[in-house]
């Protein structure tokens, strides 16, 4: 799959891949942008120019990942488009799903008792990852930024080491795998054995939405396994070295 | 296709071959595509499961035999089919000919991921069986491994045996996502269970 780099207009970028828009918007650019580059684009919005090409391919390309180059970038700049992305997910994606749930369940035929499990199946999906990312904002990004602030003023880092005794973030990593399985089973069951009594456009909406969402979620797991995690190791070692 | 958790592993050192044959294998039934340029890379890829085809050049690199063999030690079954260019070993079994075009290519594999787990009677593959659906009752309502073996008089690995046989057959991962399938196959009563606890 091509590459793209700042020099490509985004516009034909999106021309190519439009799934990169909710991408695009979490990096800060919205509709609109006639012939700039992504250099240009960048420029104007304030916006680091590598991160933005690199986070585009890896989103594009599962298996692109030039980690020697994401590694150079700040854990605050990825821990603010991880944050970004979760806003996405808790203010359009679960709301929006829960209305296309509502609806499917709305314009079944008939008896739609089975249909409503597909409901309870999906709150429980949802609640386990709305805990899932406040775990992560409540607990993770803000020791991950103190760690990060530590490194850069060595000044701080007993208050560090004392407020996080004992903490790596290994004791922190997470299981995706958990939220993944039940990700796929509801498509697997939507896709394989739904009753007939459906409304056929509101239920491929439906699965088209859990399809571009669960594309978005690995891309996100993937970044804070390959990025992230690998990043804080790096800036654990420092300050341990210095202990 | 039978079983949804199958991976294909192509190990080879040209980038053309790589994205090449990476492009032609999206229209395949395979739930994953891992591209490698030498085996050594497995080491990134512990506890493989599954079935796994390995898609390797002829003759067969250096490698290890008690390597791989430990790399995939957890998977189910294992397959390999060599790239082989027409006229090159022509004896060569199981092979992968470079040089055919795109839907052969794709039929080869799917051919080679059709065929696993396969039983005389192919059709009745997918369906489970009469103790299947007496485990998967059971466990659809909740019940632990060791109170369905007591139920049934069976030993509990023969339940966790089973339990694998429906995850295969059916391809659901997750206990709630079992229970509903119990219920929209009609399998169990959705009166007859909690569905709050259960999904």
């Amino acid at each position: 799959m091509e590459l793209f780099n700042e020099t490509n207009k985004l516009a034909s970028v999106i021309h190519k891949d439009h799934t990169l828009l909710p991408v695009i918007n979490r990096l800060g650019i919205k509709l609109g942008f006639g012939d700039s580059t992504i250099r240009q684009l960048c420029q104007q919005n304030g916006i680091d120019v590598p991160f933005f090409v690199e986070i585009i391919n890896v989103f594009r390309n599962e298996n692109y990942f030039s980690e020697k180059k994401l590694l150079d970038f700040s854990v605050i700049i990825v821990i603010d488009y991880l944050r970004k992305t979760h806003k996405y997910y808790l203010d359009y994606v679960l709301p929006e799903q829960e209305r296309l749930i509502d609806l499917f369940i709305l314009n079944c035929q008939n008896d739609c008792k089975e249909n409503e499990l597909i409901r309870k199946f999906y709150n429980k999906f949802r609640d386990e990852f709305i805990h899932h990312i406040q775990f992560e904002e409540h607990h993770i990004f803000p020791y991950i930024l103190h760690l990060n602030e530590s490194v850069l003023d060595p000044s701080q880092s007993d208050a560090f080491r004392k407020n996080y005794e004992g903490f790596t973030i290994k004791g922190f990593e997470q299981e995706h795998s958990d939220m993944d399985e039940k990700m796929f089973d509801l498509k697997n069951i939507l896709i394989k054995y739904l009753p007939p009594n459906y409304d056929l456009n509101i239920g491929n909406s439906l699965l088209a939405s859990l399809f571009m969402f669960e594309k978005d979620m690995k891309n996100h797991s993937r970044i804070e396994d390959k990025i992230l995690i690998p990043k804080v190791r790096q800036l654990e070692k420092i300050i341990l070295k210095d202990e | 296709m039978n079983n949804p958790v199958n991976k294909i592993l192509v190990i080879c050192k040209s980038d053309i071959i790589l994205k090449g044959l990476a492009e032609i294998l999206t229209g395949c039934d395979s739930d994953e595509v891992i591209l490698l340029h030498h085996p050594n890379e497995l080491i990134d890829y512990p506890n493989l499961s599954g079935y796994l085809l390995l898609i390797i050049p002829f003759p067969i690199f250096e490698v290890n035999e008690e390597f791989l063999k430990r790399m995939f030690s957890n998977a189910r079954e294992t397959k390999y089919l060599f790239l082989n260019r027409e006229g090159e070993n022509p004896s060569l079994k199981g092979d992968l000919n470079i040089d055919d075009n795109q839907i052969a290519i794709i039929n080869r594999v799917n051919e080679c991921l059709d065929s696993y787990g396969a039983t005389s009677d192919e059709s009745v593959v997918s369906e489970l069986t009469k103790r299947e659906i007496d485990v998967l009752q059971l466990v659809s309502k909740g019940l632990a491994n060791k109170e369905v073996a007591d139920k049934l008089s069976i030993s509990i690995h023969t339940v966790i045996s089973h339990r694998k046989n429906i995850f295969e057959k059916t391809g659901i991962k997750s206990a709630s996502g079992l229970t509903m399938y119990a219920v929209l196959k009609k399998i169990i009563d959705i009166d007859e269970i909690s569905t709050s606890d259960l999904i």
